[in-house]
């Protein structure tokens, strides 16, 4: 697949989405990532194209193993040098594969930044909270340090701590789960990136946290105008937040579009499958759960042609020979890798 | 290599051999990774095959070769030649015959160090870390005496009493051992304490298993990589140190003979006669070098954190 | 110690207080545990207790499934193991039938765990990586001395919790992880207990998977009317599994009642909370919910605040709520609920 054929795909995609005129922020074409490892060649990554437009929320879906949080490392550049990239990542018109290490790391602190599933891991333990929201804006911007600490209590403030002027000078570990993962959500803002990259940002908090960490996700991309990427295995929570959505599987993209679109007419049996198979807590039905059959593929022998043809329920014999490209499907920019994604039009009248 | 890959602990063997063959279905247990990833590792493989060599060397060579340890040939202080490849002493003694006698009984007294200080430090630290309070701090206690006196000194007091009486290896080797275990049972402690916490250990728990299930079949097949490689290492550490007692004359007493004792008498005439001091010098230290390389390998083999690609 | 009125009890049975209805096969009443929390690494000082579950009390009956929800800190696992005397309760009573469990010596007790098994949340580490998945099967037979036709059994119990018989000689690392949970599942049931606990058995698994395993443990409850205390955090995964349910916050049972009564009539206001917190697959009806938003974090288990233990979170406090603990008991909603002012209110 040539990248002009590639291009013309894309670009009729950020028209359709309402309300954003404008050049994306992030462009991702062809990108594949692999890994050599002992038991031969781990293909993370194959051929995923998608862009995130100004202060839209992009949700990536996918289970373990989908590809979700290499696709976004690549983005961040933070891949270890063992793995193989091949495409193009593009962040307002600059190329982000190959750059030096230098640049990449200007290219994290002032364009995105990045929430991670565990504050943590990327929290420094032996400096205060404050401290560490300080350097960062120190790192990219020309303040004295009593101006860098003030920005930081502003931005404490901003993601619901309470007296944030004390707390600045608390220590990571003195902090709730939640409120480490604010204080990250702090940090990641304090330059105002163009681009916030959640990845599972709620995955380890209980339930009523999440819901306060969601609200100050919202919060803090209102108060810089970023996009963001939010990347979970948590539909739910993509249901929430995303203005679209990417579901990936295998390190292929599946499905693409609108979150309407794709959960209440999925056109992928992928999503559909994932959507069937979820226990609602709005569902007093005793119905029997419809699992998707099998276990999901190994990246080091996927299979040939879709990668879901083993486990899926409409499968042809085509699905096992022809990679499925990602297409347009209906007409709102929804974009489905299916040869017979049409024909899942029928199950939408049987899921009412 | 099959046996190897079915759990040592005495793990029945599958049954279905004929089936696995049918269904195509080939058991890889952890060990056969273990040996895949150690084969990977080649400095640790070409160490081993190198300490083959010599061990075999040590064990059988003796017989294989022209002169015994013992025998007084008619060539003195002759330097290495095609007849004596590592020359001879002043008074005619074949320098390779006795390299290998005492390589033989460096590495008996090593072997046996590792083994007893292997099987006492692996009890007090499963004792310990398997029943935890008063045990583990009493045992503990115990370890940490035993870290603190300084053992060379002791060795030397000790070794001193049986210094000069033939048949001395056996008590050499107890009192090395002696002073070998702590760090393993330190080593199996941790270990035990954070298996005993995980959930498989929990479970055989709830099934109603005894202790002494849990110990053998769950809690120890489970510990036996840091073991092992622990063991390794002490023979390397163990041929070291009873060079280094021979070295000081507290050692093996003659006419037997080990490495130690013959770079000591080597170290005299190391200007005159080098041959005397390098040649059972460099066979010590190849042999302990390859040891040291097997254990890192077979650390690296068994250590499960670095096979996980994350995708 | 804190107790739970009567009332409240009988309440928790599908019968009503006081009739001669089924008796439970597993029932707990106030059950109590405290972990010490020690300071300093030489010299170890108690300096508190960690009030993981204070005076629990609820019945399970044969063949149906008790939810035991609730957040992190609740103490919902920590039951789970009390329970299975896989920790010793501080204080409180567990009545397997007839016979006090907690009453029970190290022997008999080992006689009894063939009643009451346990499926463990993570499937990577409920099996022993150093054994073949007979052997990890065959093990419950063989640590109770049934040594005749291990195989066939292990073959049979493979067979029903839907694995290919002939990977028996396969090792856990070699299944995925939906495989491992129900390697976890066949060995649980390998001595044909009366009661499981599931203490989160899907919660590890992706999303494509967790069904299988949740249709595979509902049809085994049908064919052998065995009886799950199912431990999770998951309200979906709750609602479709189970028959009654008790919602936990600090080591407290806040209400209980049938699942209709939690999910379409819950009166708590933590319950509330937790059901309208649960984003829904759905953008529309995500679009369409009001959320109702907690305040700050759970306080801390080990000084539980007085009276209430949600009044810190809750907006309906009062300051009888500090004062006094409510009881467990019906106020008119129709199933007990630990609020002075529990009202119901649909939130899903």
């Amino acid at each position: 697949m040539s990248r002009s054929h590639v291009a013309e795909g894309l670009l009729p995609a950020e028209g359709d989405v309402p309300g954003s005129g404008d050049q994306p922020v992030l462009v991702v074409e062809n990108l594949s990532v692999s890994f050599a490892t002992p038991d031969g060649r781990v293909q993370a990554v194959r051929d995923v194209s998608f862009s995130v437009d100004g202060e839209e929320v992009l949700g990536i879906v996918g289970e373990s193993g989908s590809g979700k949080s290499v696709t976004m490392m690549a983005v961040m550049g933070l891949l270890p040098k063992t793995a193989t990239v091949t495409g193009s990542v593009r962040f307002r018109g600059q190329e982000i594969l190959g750059l030096p290490e230098k640049e990449l790391r200007r290219h994290r602190g002032n364009h995105v930044a990045m929430v991670f599933q565990d504050p943590l891991t990327s929290l420094n333990p032996v400096f205060t909270i404050g401290n560490q929201i300080a350097e960062a804006i120190r790192v990219h911007h020309d303040v004295s340090r009593r101006e860098a600490m003030a920005k930081a209590v502003t931005l404490l403030e901003l993601v619901g701590i309470a007296n944030a002027g004390q707390r600045a000078h608390e220590y990571p570990h003195q902090f709730s789960g939640g409120m480490r993962q604010r204080a990250m959500i702090a940090m990641s803002i304090s330059n105002d990136p163009d681009l916030l990259i959640a990845d599972e940002p709620t995955t380890a908090l209980d339930v009523t946290i999440q819901a306060q960490i969601l609200e100050v996700l919202e919060r803090a991309q209102a108060a810089v105008h970023s996009a963001i990427v939010l990347i979970t295995h948590d539909l739910g929570v993509v249901a929430g937040m995303a203005d679209r959505v990417l579901v990936m599987y295998a390190g292929r993209a599946v499905e693409l579009g609108a979150v309407d679109d794709v959960f209440l007419h999925p056109r992928h049996p992928y999503t559909l499958g994932l959507l069937e198979s979820l226990p609602r807590l709005d569902d007093d039905g005793q119905e029997r759960l419809t699992p998707i059959t099998g276990s999901p593929p190994s990246l080091l022998h996927p299979p040939a042609g879709c990668t879901f043809h083993p486990r899926c329920r409409f499968v042809r014999p085509m699905c096992g020979e022809v990679v499925p490209e990602l297409r347009f499907v209906g007409g709102l920019g929804q974009r489905s890798a299916c040869h017979y994604a049409e024909e899942l039009q029928a199950v939408d009248q049987g899921r009412g | 290599m099959a046996d190897l890959a079915h759990s040592p602990v005495g793990a029945p063997k599958p049954a279905a051999t004929d089936e696995m063959v049918e269904f195509g279905v080939a058991a890889t247990s952890q060990w056969r990774r273990v040996l895949r990833r150690f084969l990977r590792h080649k400095l640790a493989v070409c160490s081993l095959v190198v300490l083959v060599i010599l061990v075999l060397a040590s064990f059988l060579g003796g017989s294989l070769i022209a002169y015994r340890y013992d025998e007084l040939t008619k060539d003195f202080s002759s330097a290495p030649s095609l007849r004596h490849w590592f020359g001879t002493d002043t008074i005619g003694h074949d320098t390779f015959a006795q390299v290998l006698r005492g390589a033989r009984r460096s590495l008996i007294v090593a072997l046996l160090v590792a083994v007893l200080s292997t099987s006492v430090g692996a009890l007090i630290g499963v004792l310990a870390g398997y029943y935890r309070g008063i045990v583990d701090l009493a045992l503990m206690r115990l370890t940490d005496l035993f870290l603190t006196i300084p053992s060379f000194v002791v060795l030397l007091v000790v070794s001193a009493r049986y210094r000069g009486e033939s048949g001395n290896w056996l008590a050499l080797s107890l009192v090395i051992a002696g002073f070998f275990w702590m760090q393993l049972a330190r080593v199996v402690r941790g270990i035990f304490l954070s298996l005993r916490e995980r959930e498989f250990v929990e479970a055989a728990r709830a099934l109603g298993a005894t202790d002494r299930r849990i110990i053998l079949r769950h809690l120890l097949p489970n510990s036996l990589g840091p073991i092992i490689v622990n063991a390794t290492l002490l023979v390397g550490a163990a041929i070291v140190t009873e060079t280094a007692l021979s070295f000081l004359g507290f050692g093996i007493a003659p006419p037997d003979t080990s490495l130690g004792r013959l770079v000591a008498e080597g170290a005299v005439a190391s200007r005159t006669r080098w041959w005397l001091f390098y040649m059972p010098g460099l066979y010590l230290v190849l042999i302990s070098l390859c040891i040291n390389f097997v254990g890192d390998g077979l650390r690296d083999a068994i250590d499960p954190q670095q096979n996980r690609v994350r995708a | 110690m804190t107790t739970v009125p009567e009332d409240g009890l009988a309440a928790m049975g599908p019968e009503a207080a006081g009739t001669d209805g089924p008796r439970p096969v597993l029932s707990v009443r106030n059950l109590v545990k405290h972990f010490p929390v020690h300071s300093g690494e030489v010299i170890r000082r108690r300096v508190g207790d960690i009030h993981a579950v204070c005076g629990v009390s609820f019945d399970l009956f044969q063949g149906e499934t008790l939810g035991l929800v609730g957040e992190s800190g609740s103490g919902k696992s920590t039951i789970a193991r009390c329970v299975l005397r896989l920790h010793e309760p501080t204080a409180g009573s567990v009545r397997f039938g007839d016979i006090d469990l907690l009453a029970q010596n190290r022997k008999q007790m080992r006689r009894l765990r063939r009643e009451l098994q346990i499926v463990f949340q993570d499937p990577y580490a409920s099996l022993d990586p150093r054994m073949t998945v007979d052997d990890i099967v065959g093990e419950p037979f063989r640590i109770h001395g049934l040594k005749d036709n291990v195989e066939a059994e292990t073959r049979e119990l493979l067979r029903l919790v839907g694995l290919n018989p002939e990977h028996g000689n396969r090792y856990p690392h070699e299944f995925s992880g939906g495989q491992r949970q129900r390697i976890g599942i066949a060995r649980a049931l390998a001595l044909e207990p009366k009661v499981i606990v599931l203490d989160e058995p899907v919660s590890a698994l992706d999303v494509s998977i967790q069904a299988g395993v949740v249709n595979l443990l509902e049809d085994l409850q049908e064919r052998l009317g065995v009886a799950y205390l199912f431990v999770a955090h998951d309200l979906s995964v709750v609602r479709h599994i189970c028959d009654r349910v008790a919602v936990m916050y600090l080591g407290r049972i806040m209400e209980t009642g049938t699942r209709d009564d939690i999910y379409k009539r819950p009166s708590h206001p933590y319950t509330q909370a937790l059901l309208s917190a649960v984003p829904l697959p759905d953008p529309v009806a995500e679009r369409g919910r009001v959320r109702i938003v907690l305040k700050g974090d759970p306080p801390s288990t080990v000084a539980p605040p007085s009276g209430c233990r949600f009044r810190t979170r809750c907006w309906k406090a009062q300051d009888i709520c500090a004062e006094e603990e409510p009881a467990l008991v019906d106020r008119g909603q129709g199933h007990p609920s630990a609020c002075h002012f529990a009202e119901v209110e649909e939130v899903v």
